[in-house]
């Protein structure tokens, strides 16, 4: 006989899941499922609203990255009226999302995946968390709260709101950059870096003192996915959609605006979210992941300083091919974490960043367009269809943890199959499950397009029986 | 909706308002905006804890949220710092905030949780005729509050 065990919530996740893991007579993990329970309801939300709304509806999705939602939004407003938008304004764009970036890749590492890395799968819950951090090392918390709120702040100055910014519309922005609020920026960056460059000295550490774990955990083959420069080179805000084999080989390389050539959803009945795959390859052979380590996968190079040093020092974990444990998502996280800063120094430190030709109208209504981005946990895809007026008539939304959907239950599978014990089960096995969830930073709350108000629990269930035989839940 | 320097008063609206009367909290910020010279307004889609900093800097601090279980129209209870681990990523209860100001700035302000009983939270940006009811009746004991604290400071 088989038994079932479902976590839910997953703990320091965003929004609803469910985890299922149907164990045998003997205690061991059969199989296990990542279920998203909740439908999505956004698009059909969004049905009848003029285009340029869009830029203002859509970060309401999600309150962790509204701005990359904001700006997918935008681009695809662009395409929409056909708008090729001046340099500044694109360079202003970019900079609130580094600005995004830095908050929430710090945020995830400091405060979520931090716990886990410092005191180990085992440690107390009562400790395992943020407070434990706090209680361990006070300075650290402050310096991960510092970081925080200076991502924040770099949206506050060009967006006039930390969480829901109102500043990039169809054909660029609608504010300029004062000298005094570039300059205030600068003035803390360096000391930015410096704490990210710290939180990837504790990153190193840890993976070096737990290699074993780090190299049979949630060891995914799978192809990769993320934008990258005309040169390769990491990419965040624009560029090209890159999609590369398991190993490492050049499958595609294609214009965002036409990614439903390329990139097909699967669908269980056991999910309310979909499995994208890359359609060439059908499904399942298609499935590939997106986030911090696929593109630091598809990726040759980064373009500033600092992250190239740890860049290389990343590509030599696999000797140059892709890098497939899913712990390393913590390390590629942190990566992009410095790149993001210091490429925000970069941004502010040129001349047409305070330069006001920042919009251009054009008159035009096209059919359609479609916005593509790089959000924290991945690429970002926003497609909306409007009538002559510009009214939306259908949109389609594909967010990271949809991309990431295959990887979160395939490695929730192998994890549990790993570590799960169904006769002698203990707290440090479950968080291994979740620990598992946590490398791929996931949004429910995007990947639903609903408020997070669901909880999430593991059901341990037999499997000839079906019969639930245990339930973790975590409030 | 940032808060400003200078007060010691802060009322933190949370909440989604695309999800229709999960937008309280913004409504009653908004509402308060008009009584800024002695308070400071923030509107959030969520807490996250770089709030803790404005926090830090207050002596009273209202958290003001939309409520799907509860009967009364509107409930204000105080509430002490408590550590939680957040159930989801990068959301975090108030108590837990308070006690992440407490640890990080060593600073433990009067907070109160204003808890505003809501009805429908499907798509939308309108709040139901009742939750904008609730919102004002508590505006008004948060103004009260506000006053009588204000009053004992004389």
């Amino acid at each position: 006989m088989t038994q079932k065990i479902t976590i839910q919530p997953v703990t320091r996740i965003e929004g609803h899941a469910k985890i299922t893991i149907y164990v045998n007579d003997d205690g061991k993990v059969d199989r296990a499922y990542f279920h998203v329970d909740q439908f999505r309801g956004f698009e059909k939300f969004s049905e009848g609203r003029m285009y340029y709304e869009m830029p203002v509806i859509t970060p309401r999705i999600c309150g962790i990255c509204p701005v990359s939602h904001h700006l997918a939004a935008a681009k695809a407003c662009d395409a929409i009226i056909s708008a090729d938008i001046p340099r500044p304004a694109k360079l202003l764009r970019e900079l609130m999302h580094m600005g995004q970036v830095i908050q929430s890749h710090s945020m995830h590492f400091f405060e979520l995946a931090g716990p886990d890395l410092i005191f180990g799968w085992d440690a107390d819950p009562k400790i395992r968390n943020v407070v434990g951090i706090i209680e361990a090392n006070p300075e650290l918390a402050l310096k991960a709260v510092r970081l925080r709120k200076f991502g924040q702040e770099i949206i506050a100055r060009l967006g006039g709101r930390r969480i829901h910014p109102n500043y990039a519309v169809p054909g660029g922005v609608n504010n300029t950059l004062s000298i005094k609020d570039r300059d205030e920026l600068l003035k803390d960056i360096d000391t930015m870096i410096s704490y990210i460059q710290e939180g990837i000295s504790i990153a190193k550490d840890w993976i070096e003192k737990n290699k074993e774990t780090v190299n049979e955990f949630g060891v995914l083959s799978t192809g990769y996915m993320g934008l990258v420069t005309e040169e390769g080179g990491l990419e965040l805000y624009d560029g090209k959609v890159k999609l590369i084999d398991k190993e490492g080989n050049l499958l595609e390389l294609f214009d965002g605006a036409s990614y439903l050539n390329y990139i097909g959803e699967h669908v269980e009945d056991w999910s309310y979210l979909k499995f994208p795959f890359y359609k060439k390859l059908g499904w399942p052979d298609g499935v590939y992941r997106v986030g911090p380590l696929a593109r630091l996968n598809v990726a040759e190079k980064i373009d500033t300083p600092l992250a190239q040093e740890e860049f290389k020092n990343f590509k030599s974990i696999n000797g140059g091919k892709p890098v497939e444990g899913s712990l390393y998502y913590h390390y590629a996280r942190l990566i992009e974490d410095l790149f993001a800063a210091e490429r925000a120094k970069e941004l502010l430190l040129d001349p047409d960043i305070l330069s006001d030709d920042i919009l251009i109208n054009t008159g035009k209504i096209l059919p359609e367009g479609v916005g593509v981005i790089e959000a924290p946990r991945g690429t970002l895809i926003h497609h909306y269809w409007v009538d002559d007026k510009g009214a939306i008539v259908k949109a389609n939304l594909i967010v990271a943890t949809g991309h990431n959907n295959w990887a979160m239950s395939k490695g929730v599978e192998e994890v549990a199959k790993r570590y799960i014990d169904g006769k002698n089960l203990t707290e440090g096995m479950l968080n291994r499950v979740e620990g598992l969830i946590r490398c791929y930073d996931p949004c429910l709350s995007c990947s639903t397009h609903a408020v997070g108000k669901m909880p999430m629990i593991i059901d341990i269930v037999s499997s000839s029986t079906g019969e639930v035989i245990g339930s973790v839940k975590r409030d | 909706m940032e808060a400003s320097k200078g007060t010691s008063i802060l009322v933190i609206g949370y909440g989604n308002p695309a999800r229709r009367d999960d937008g309280v909290g913004e409504y009653v910020a908004k509402r308060l905006l008009s009584e800024k010279e002695y308070m400071d307004v923030l509107s959030l889609q969520e807490l996250g804890p770089e709030i803790c900093e404005d926090i830090s800097g207050c002596e009273l601090v209202f958290f003001v949220d939309a409520s799907m279980d509860q009967d009364e129209d509107f409930i204000v209870k105080e509430i002490i710092p408590r550590y939680k681990t957040p159930i989801f990523s990068h959301h975090i209860s108030p108590e837990m905030l308070l006690a992440l100001t407490e640890e990080l700035y060593g600073v433990r302000p009067k907070a109160y949780l204003v808890s505003i009983r809501g009805y429908d939270f499907d798509f939308g940006f309108e709040l139901t005729e009742e939750a904008k009811k609730n919102s004002e009746e508590a505006i008004e004991k948060i103004k009260e509050i506000c006053t009588n604290w204000l009053l004992q400071r004389i």
